[in-house]
């Protein structure tokens, strides 16, 4: 088999990692292990599940199989395994890597997908529980006045799933030259004049730039907005990966290479090194770049996975798409809203303005 | 009990008394023709002028002053003469005054106290004057003295003005747009920000760079200075000078 499944060793139930105890827990006989514990415990049933060379083959077959047969090669064809629990069949995405079984309920870590060269390197666990999750979007929500009536409700939730999502990850050392033209500005009066002094600076900046953790998503599949928007995280909470972590959670393995994801990530690091050096610029109120060149001495790229609680809502026909962060509890996504509600405020805001208005031209009459 | 009842017939006939003195208050208006300058040559015509000035009066309870003068004043000289004229005369708390200048042709309205009241804030006497000119320019200074004591009636029918509804008649328009884009801004802004929520702040710059420098430079190229001359904003109210008048036409 190319699945996992962490098994209590005092009774044999499903482990869990917890978020709240950073610890993995057994829901029976509610026995608590430490992750570096569950890890020892099943590394050689790791290295034995994930390399089955069969099951993985057969999955490679099935893909291929999928892709000739017209699916579009978007990674969303459907993919058999086998539940190391109960021997029920269950059916994912090609990029799913954890999951639920269906009939048992167990969590099914499929080992294969992130193993050899889809092993990631680093992983961040979860520390928002579910229901924490639920808690800060319920009170995210009760902050929103023009949601649809009956939208913030708790039944709209049971639904979250704990993901992990794959990313890059890239750390690089340049060396950058930056030629400005600085403008300090001073304002002052004096009578009925207003003098605007502007006083001309030739500034360059130029040695080492040291950008860290700068990440794209490595799965075309979900919304690059909703994947970008719940950072930041605290990568100092990473830890190397462990396929333990995912026990109780879904997880995607990546299908974007890093070449795919190296242009865009080599841009950003272009412009955060041009605005690292205009931070040293100081003292001045505008900065005019003349000239800007940078050359990459050192680059490290990584891929890890990070938490995500995610929730799609059916509105007006359209599945709309809701990601917290899974380690601050950074929300994202589209909100509803109540049209005729918002729209009787802005009136009711227009006709204040409006009185207002006239009251205030009282005092020029 | 005889007390009392002396009591009770000293408060009827203090009651009774400042009845009586409002009264008098009220008819103590009147109409006033003081033609210094001798203008009205006609006796029948200044007859009926001050007829009408009478019953405008009536009408009013204003005191309904016509007074020539022969000075050459014009402007701030003319108003200034009126307010003075009411102040001698004590109509300085109730009064309606048309003061026209045989020498240098110009008339000028002039109200004062209970009368200012009914002026307060609008474009009313900027409205009469309107009416009057059309008598003044074709040299009719009686028929426009006639207009005036038409229009103090008609302005006194309107009743002393709201300052509420003043103010919408001058800036509703103004205060009606900078509602709607208020309205409009609340709208698209909150709807912008449920369907972006959460999409800033994904990257700290500071937190994740470090800058070594080895080039450091900054060099004063030039400067200049550039001057703005701030414009004050002028008095829109109406002039100082003396208390007696509340609100004073433009010449016409």
């Amino acid at each position: 088999m190319a699945t996992m499944s962490y098994k209590c060793p005092n009774c044999d139930g499903p482990l869990k990692f917890d978020p709240d105890k950073q610890l993995f827990t057994c829901e029976f006989c509610l026995g608590e292990f430490a992750p570096d514990k569950v890890q020892q415990m099943n590394e050689e049933k790791e290295q034995r599940e994930t390399y089955d060379e069969k099951e993985v083959k057969h999955a490679e077959e099935q893909q291929q199989k999928a892709q000739e047969q017209g699916a579009e090669d978007n990674g969303e064809y459907a993919v058999s395994y086998t539940c190391p629990s109960c021997g029920a069949e269950i059916v994912t995405t090609s990029t799913t890597a954890a999951t639920t079984c269906f009939y048992c309920y167990n969590p099914v870590v499929l080992g294969a997908r992130l193993s050899g060269e889809f092993n990631p390197d680093k992983v961040v666990p979860f520390e928002l529980s579910k229901e924490k999750a639920q808690e800060r979007f319920l009170a995210m929500c009760g902050k929103k006045w023009f949601l649809p009536k009956g939208f913030v409700g708790k039944e709209q939730f049971e639904k979250l799933n704990g993901v992990y999502f794959p990313y890059w990850f890239a750390d690089e050392q340049k060396t950058a030259h930056l030629t400005a033209t600085g403008k300090k500005i001073r304002t002052w009066r004096s009578g009925n004049k207003e003098y605007t002094e502007t006083r001309i600076f030739h500034v360059v900046r130029g040695g080492d730039v040291v950008i860290k953790n700068v990440f794209e998503r490595a799965l075309k599949s979900e919304s690059r907005d909703m994947l970008q928007s719940v950072h930041p995280y605290d990568l100092s909470k990473a830890q190397p990966f462990a396929m333990s972590y995912l026990s109780g959670f879904q997880a995607e393995k990546r299908d974007l290479e890093k070449a795919d994801v190296e242009p865009i990530i080599e841009q950003k690091m272009h412009e955060y090194a041009e605005q690292a050096l205009k931070n040293t610029m100081e003292g001045y109120d505008i900065i005019e770049t003349e000239s800007f060149n940078e050359h990459t001495d050192l680059a490290a790229y990584t891929y890890d996975l990070l938490p995500v609680w995610m929730v799609t809502y059916k509105y007006n026909g359209e599945i709309i798409p809701f990601a917290i962060n899974g380690q601050t509890g950074k929300a994202y996504g589209h909100l509803p809203v109540n049209k005729a509600k918002l729209a009787a405020v802005s009136a009711a805001i227009a006709v204040v303005v409006f009185i207002i208005g006239v009251l205030g031209g009282m005092l020029f009459l | 009990m005889i007390k009392k009842t002396a009591f009770k017939i000293s408060v009827l006939a203090i009651a009774l008394m400042l009845i009586l003195a409002s009264a008098m208050m009220v008819s103590a208006a009147s109409a006033k023709m003081d033609d210094a300058a001798n203008y009205f040559t006609n006796t029948d015509q200044y007859a009926s002028v001050q007829q009408k000035l009478e019953e405008a009066s009536e009408k009013t309870g204003w005191n309904m002053v016509f007074h020539s003068v022969a000075n050459g004043y014009t402007g701030d000289n003319l108003k200034n003469y009126g307010d003075d004229y009411l102040n001698r005369n004590g109509l300085s708390d109730n009064a309606f005054l048309y003061v026209y200048d045989t020498q240098s042709g110009k008339s000028k309205l002039l109200t004062a106290g209970e009368v200012d009241k009914y002026f307060n804030n609008t474009n009313r006497l900027d409205d009469v004057v309107d009416k009057l000119e059309v008598y003044t320019t074709q040299g009719d200074i009686a028929g426009a003295v006639m207009k005036f004591a038409d229009e103090a009636v008609a302005v006194h029918d309107m009743g002393k003005p709201v300052l509420f509804v003043e103010s919408l008649k001058h800036y509703g328009i103004f205060a009606g747009l900078a509602g709607v884009a208020a309205g409009l801004i609340v709208f698209f802004v909150t709807k912008s920000r449920y369907k972006n929520m959460g999409k800033s702040g994904t990257y700290d710059l500071d937190a994740n760079s470090n800058v070594n420098l080895d080039d450091v430079e900054d060099t004063f190229v030039t400067q200049h200075t550039t001057v703005r001359t701030i414009q004050k904003d002028s008095d829109s109210g109406s002039s100082g000078g003396s208390t007696s008048s509340g609100h004073a036409s433009r010449d016409f």
